[in-house]
């Protein structure tokens, strides 16, 4: 490989090819990834998983940092802090990769050295949506990407895109992201697959095209491996198979695939797309897709954005089609090219690499050509230098118009996103959250999949109280119903009108419990992604927003991650939360007992060790509606609200007969004063409930914390029941 | 050298952080207290809370340079309940070496915080703290901490044949379980026994500074402060310190907190009331002059013992050593 500096330093991607010595990577080098999100489905995890194994492979060493399950995002970057503290050694080198969104390296020493990997934050995959973000989410990463000593990218489509959002002051370089292959056995339901489609049923994924050409396509067979299939529609074409995508066996459905398509709306990098192609299946995708970057004919086909119609012709086209020969050392090539990017980094010799040895000629001149459309690169022709200078000057002057009068690949990539904002800023500016009086108008600049109703048809009007979607301004309607304390509310993701109306059908037949009648009954539908922060999301409710969620008793929320969950709870202070989990959703119950009043599971699921003030389980979903409405009966208000004994209740206290439950709660008295200075609260309560010779609660207490209550006539001590008391408010007559 | 620190809120606090600081001052720390912003300025109690205290927003040049420079020097930033992300930013550019230090004032569920939000801020807490009044039980793996008054303690004993002097400055009408400390029945049982003659009440008709509320205070026998959350307040704190009777319905584990900043653990002399009994609270230390004195000078030894102002700053330099 030869290598090749650019002159001029207004270049922003440089291009060097450099060949690397192994023995320039010394002993005392270490490399560690960051992975803020810590799922088997994040594309940032896999990316994380292979790299490093690559590195290791290499004789690197090579620690990765991956939030847990349940960890919030403060609590990791502490750990990162931490971590990278106890790992630096003077004597050697550290490099630090993560990637920008979350700014996850926010709290490592300036000392350190950082490098960014591109992945698409998510602020700008809500800004590619045409959706709102949190600008202080894009300071965060823009601060971290300014400190970084390294900053690199899958492709030239993740740089264009980044600089949406972010500009970057340094070099990026290009190389890819390492791909893995596990080659599985077929199996005879996939033997015989047309056309493939790998992701999440999103409407960022494209999936409406995936419907849009089947539905064109009858007698060609479709397969949706996703990893939720019971949140695709029901009313799916017949010729549409679909299929667990978490437990099916992706590199076998490569291989039986005959085409994958990838109408992604962006993608930085796809992997699916060089996974398939790495097993010998060609793609069809959009023209700005950076596959095109690396691939073209005969493993890249791409049509014009949103036209359909082409890509329905390519697909006729393909499936008649033979498949190309696989090459076999495209998979070698693809991770050697990111070995070289990754020991550039290592070794402080910058390298980019965008292009497929054996089909070098073929990628090199999509490559070359990009940057000679943007005049950034020096040519083989020294005398053509003139030209270049005079680009460059015309890139100075008049960015916008260098890419849009473009002919190539970039200027398509450019096209595009000038678009998507360009229209977007014409209607509303970035709304930023600091400022809570910006008013809010909804932009759809992309269409999206024709959804079906976010309630079930028989929901009136007026208990529809709303939607809290994604990233905007969080508004219901004012809650009917007089009855003080009765008040309820179904909220549930956008998937599950199916589910909540088989419910509410059910629950009609109680005749004889108003609160859940179809009259009463109240809806909201969601649409929150998982990773924003609850603050995030409470930001997003105003006073009067919040009032009015306080007004309503109990808010009965389905397989809802806990960031809404506390956002909601807390709003105010009357509501209460009844979660009901159809799956293990992985919700941290050691954290979240604050927010989660009852709790009600079908089948078991592992507490990890945290303690749920009220736990139902069921066997199916059949018997939802019952639990339902014993739950909502049980926390609801008591009249006369009796006081129950929990601990030494067959003494006698002459208190019990001048109780009054408008002053107390409940009664404690203690055998000995807690007589010693505690650290904290939490100590203090382990202090105090160990002093505990008699317990009361009124039955209102008790039956909103009835698990924990049993335990406790179990034997169990009563600390959690009590911190949760009085987290919650309760006042106790303590002597 | 003394320890350098400053403490950042976005609003007074009710003057908190800044008489935090002063108290600091006094031990030997070089302390100072920056408020982001004042309260409303055409609000009540606009301008009420800042003495002590620089405040940023709409500061001279030389004011915000100062800010600056002790921001740059400080080895303790102590931050109070919230504070907003451009600021953050601004705050790692400038402080290097500074260790950081969360307390929070309010509770959850209600405003201003609703959540906690330390974790939220993006900052390296080295320390979480919380007042200790009803808020620990919130933020249950904080250090409770003091407020603190600056004033000088005060006793004023009832005298025989002396109208029981009662002051009672309640809070505006807010919702929320904590917030919520308007109490009408209390309002009608203190004009109740006004106008039969019983009690004497110092009742301000519109806000006033806290220098003002302070010396009526120490005229009188009797501090009321909220009866309705099971709370207590700063003004339970200031009716000690001007060896006041306190009523509130301070419950036990609120009392508890307190009781905890002092090495012998002794709960404060307040008086138990709420909306069913405070008429005959109220009563009972009219018609029982002994049991006024009893407990005003109760209160005074409390205050003398355990919340002098250098004492209670010493809690905070502890918690500073041990992070520096």
């Amino acid at each position: 490989m030869q290598l090749e500096w650019l002159s001029d330093f207004d270049i922003q991607i440089l291009q060097i090819y450099i060949s690397i010595d192994m023995d320039m990577l010394s002993d005392c080098m270490r490399y560690v990834f960051v992975d803020p999100f810590g799922v088997s489905t994040s594309g940032v995890t896999a990316y994380v998983r292979i790299a490093s194994q690559r590195l290791k492979q290499k004789g690197i060493d090579v620690r990765i940092i991956a939030r847990t399950k349940n960890e919030r995002l403060y609590e990791f970057k502490k750990r990162v802090s931490s971590d990278i503290k106890k790992w630096s050694d003077p004597a050697g080198r550290l490099i630090v990769e993560a990637p920008e969104s979350l700014a996850a390296t926010s709290l490592i020493s300036t000392d350190v050295q950082i490098h960014i990997r591109l992945h698409c934050s998510r602020s700008l995959g809500a800004l590619l949506q045409g959706k709102k973000y949190d600008v202080r989410d894009v300071e965060a990463e823009q601060n971290e990407i300014n400190r970084a000593a390294y900053v690199s990218a899958p492709s030239q489509a993740a740089i264009e895109a980044g600089k949406l959002l972010f500009s970057f002051s340094q070099p990026v370089v290009i190389y890819p992201n390492p791909i893995q292959i596990e080659l599985g056995e077929t199996n005879e339901k996939i033997s015989k697959i047309d056309v493939l489609f790998i992701g999440r049923c999103h409407d960022f994924k494209g999936v409406s095209y995936v419907i849009e050409a089947a539905k064109q396509l009858p007698a060609v067979s479709f397969c949706l491996a996703c990893p939720d299939p019971r949140l695709w529609p029901t009313s799916l074409p017949k010729n549409v198979l679909l299929l667990d995508g978490v437990n099916a066996n992706k590199s076998a459905l490569l291989q039986a695939a005959r085409v994958v398509l990838l109408p992604s709306k962006f993608e930085t990098a796809s992997m699916v797309g060089l996974e398939s192609i790495a097993m010998g299946t060609p793609v069809i995708t959009w023209e700005h897709i950076p596959l095109n970057e690396y691939f073209t004919h005969p493993w890249v086909y791409s049509a014009p954005f949103d036209d359909i119609n082409s890509i329905v012709v390519l697909i006729n086209h393909l499936v008649r089609s033979e498949k190309p020969k696989a090459e076999s050392n495209i998979l070698d090539v693809l991770n050697s090219d990111f070995e070289v990017g990754a020991f550039g980094i290592l070794t402080d010799r910058l390298c980019t690499i965008a292009h497929l040895k054996p089909l070098r000629e073929k990628i090199r001149n999509v490559i070359f050509e990009l940057p000679n459309r943007k005049g950034l690169i020096m040519p083989k022709d020294n005398s053509s230098w003139q030209r270049i200078r005079r680009k460059l000057r015309k890139l100075r002057r008049n960015p916008v118009g260098f890419f849009m009068d473009s002919k190539g690949l970039d200027g398509t990539v450019f096209r595009y996103f000038y678009r998507l904002v360009h229209k977007r800023n014409s209607e509303q500016p970035i709304c930023d959250y600091s400022n809570k009086q910006t008013p809010i108008n909804k932009v759809d600049l992309l269409e999206v999949l024709p959804v079906e109703s976010s309630f079930p048809e028989h929901v009136a009007a007026s208990l529809r109280l709303g939607e809290i979607s994604r990233y905007e301004k969080i508004q219901i309607k004012d809650p009917v119903g007089k009855a003080k304390g009765w008040r309820t509310v179904l909220v549930y993701p956008k998937g599950y009108v199916y589910l909540v109306s088989d419910l509410t059908s059910c629950i009609e037949q109680f005749s004889d419990f108003s609160p859940l009648k179809s009259d009463a009954l109240m809806h909201i539908a969601t649409d929150v992604d998982e990773l924003e922060p609850p603050v995030s999301i409470l930001n997003r409710i105003d006073l009067r927003n919040k009032e009015r969620i306080s007004e309503l008793d109990n808010i009965v929320m389905f397989d809802t991650h806990v960031n809404l969950i506390e956002a909601i709870r807390s709003s105010g202070t009357n509501q209460k939360i009844i979660l009901v989990l159809t799956k293990d959703i992985g919700i941290d119950f050691e954290c979240s007992a604050n927010y989660i009043d009852a709790l009600i599971c079908i089948g078991d699921i592992d507490l990890k060790g945290g303690e749920c003030r009220r736990t139902n389980v069921i066997a199916s979903l059949s018997q939802l509606p019952v639990m339902l409405r014993k739950v909502v009966q049980e926390i609801g208000p008591k009249d006369p609200n009796m006081l129950i004994p929990l601990i030494g209740g067959e003494k006698y206290v002459p208190e019990l007969f001048e109780f009054d439950s408008r002053r107390y709660q409940g009664i404690i008295r203690l055998n000995s004063r807690v007589d010693l200075q505690c650290n904290d609260f939490k100590a203090y309560v382990s202090e105090l409930a160990e002093r505990v010779e008699q317990l009361f609660v009124i039955e209102s207490i008790y039956m909103r914390n009835r698990s924990l209550c049993e335990a406790i006539e179990n034997g169990d001590s009563p600390k959690k029941l009590i911190e949760l008391c009085l987290y919650d408010g309760v006042i106790f007559d303590v002597n | 050298m003394s320890t350098r620190v400053v403490h950042f809120s976005p609003t007074p606090l009710v003057g908190a952080p800044a008489k935090l600081a002063a108290a600091q001052r006094q031990i030997g720390l070089d302390s100072t207290s920056i408020i982001l912003s004042d309260y409303p300025e055409k609000g009540p109690i606009a301008k009420k809370f800042i003495d002590g205290a620089l405040v940023w927003n709409g500061a001279e040049k030389h004011v915000i340079e100062l800010i600056s420079h002790l921001t740059s020097v400080a080895d303790v930033i102590h931050i109070h309940n919230d504070f907003p992300a451009d600021k953050v930013i601004w705050l790692r550019k400038h402080c290097r070496n500074s260790r950081f230090v969360y307390q929070v004032h309010s509770p959850v569920r209600e405003g201003p915080l609703y959540t906690p939000r330390a974790e939220y801020i993006d900052l390296p807490f080295h320390a979480h703290l919380v007042v200790a009044q009803y808020q620990p039980r919130h933020y249950p793996g904080y250090i409770p901490v003091p407020n603190i008054i600056l004033d000088s303690p005060s006793l004023h004993l009832r005298q025989c044949n002396q109208k029981l002097k009662v002051i009672f400055s309640p809070s505006h009408n807010r919702s929320g379980r904590w917030n919520a400390k308007y109490s009408e029945r209390l309002e009608k049982a203190i004009r109740g026994l006004e106008s039969l003659g019983k009690i004497e009440v110092v009742w301000p008709e519109k806000p006033l500074s806290p220098t003002d509320l302070m010396a009526l205070r120490r005229t009188c026998h009797v501090s009321i402060d909220e009866i309705v959350t099971g709370a207590y307040h700063q003004i339970s704190l200031e009716g000690l310190c001007a060896g006041n009777v306190v009523l509130n319905r301070a419950d036990f584990f609120s009392k508890a907190m307190l009781a905890n900043c002092n090495d012998q653990l002794e709960h404060p002399p307040f008086v138990y009331a709420d909306e069913h009994n405070v008429e005959d609270v109220l009563l009972d230390l009219v018609l029982d002059i002994d049991k006024t004195v009893t407990i005003q000078q109760a209160s005074h030894d409390y205050f003398c013992r355990h919340l002098a102002p250098q004492k209670l700053a010493r809690i905070f330099s502890n918690v500073y050593e041990a992070i520096i």
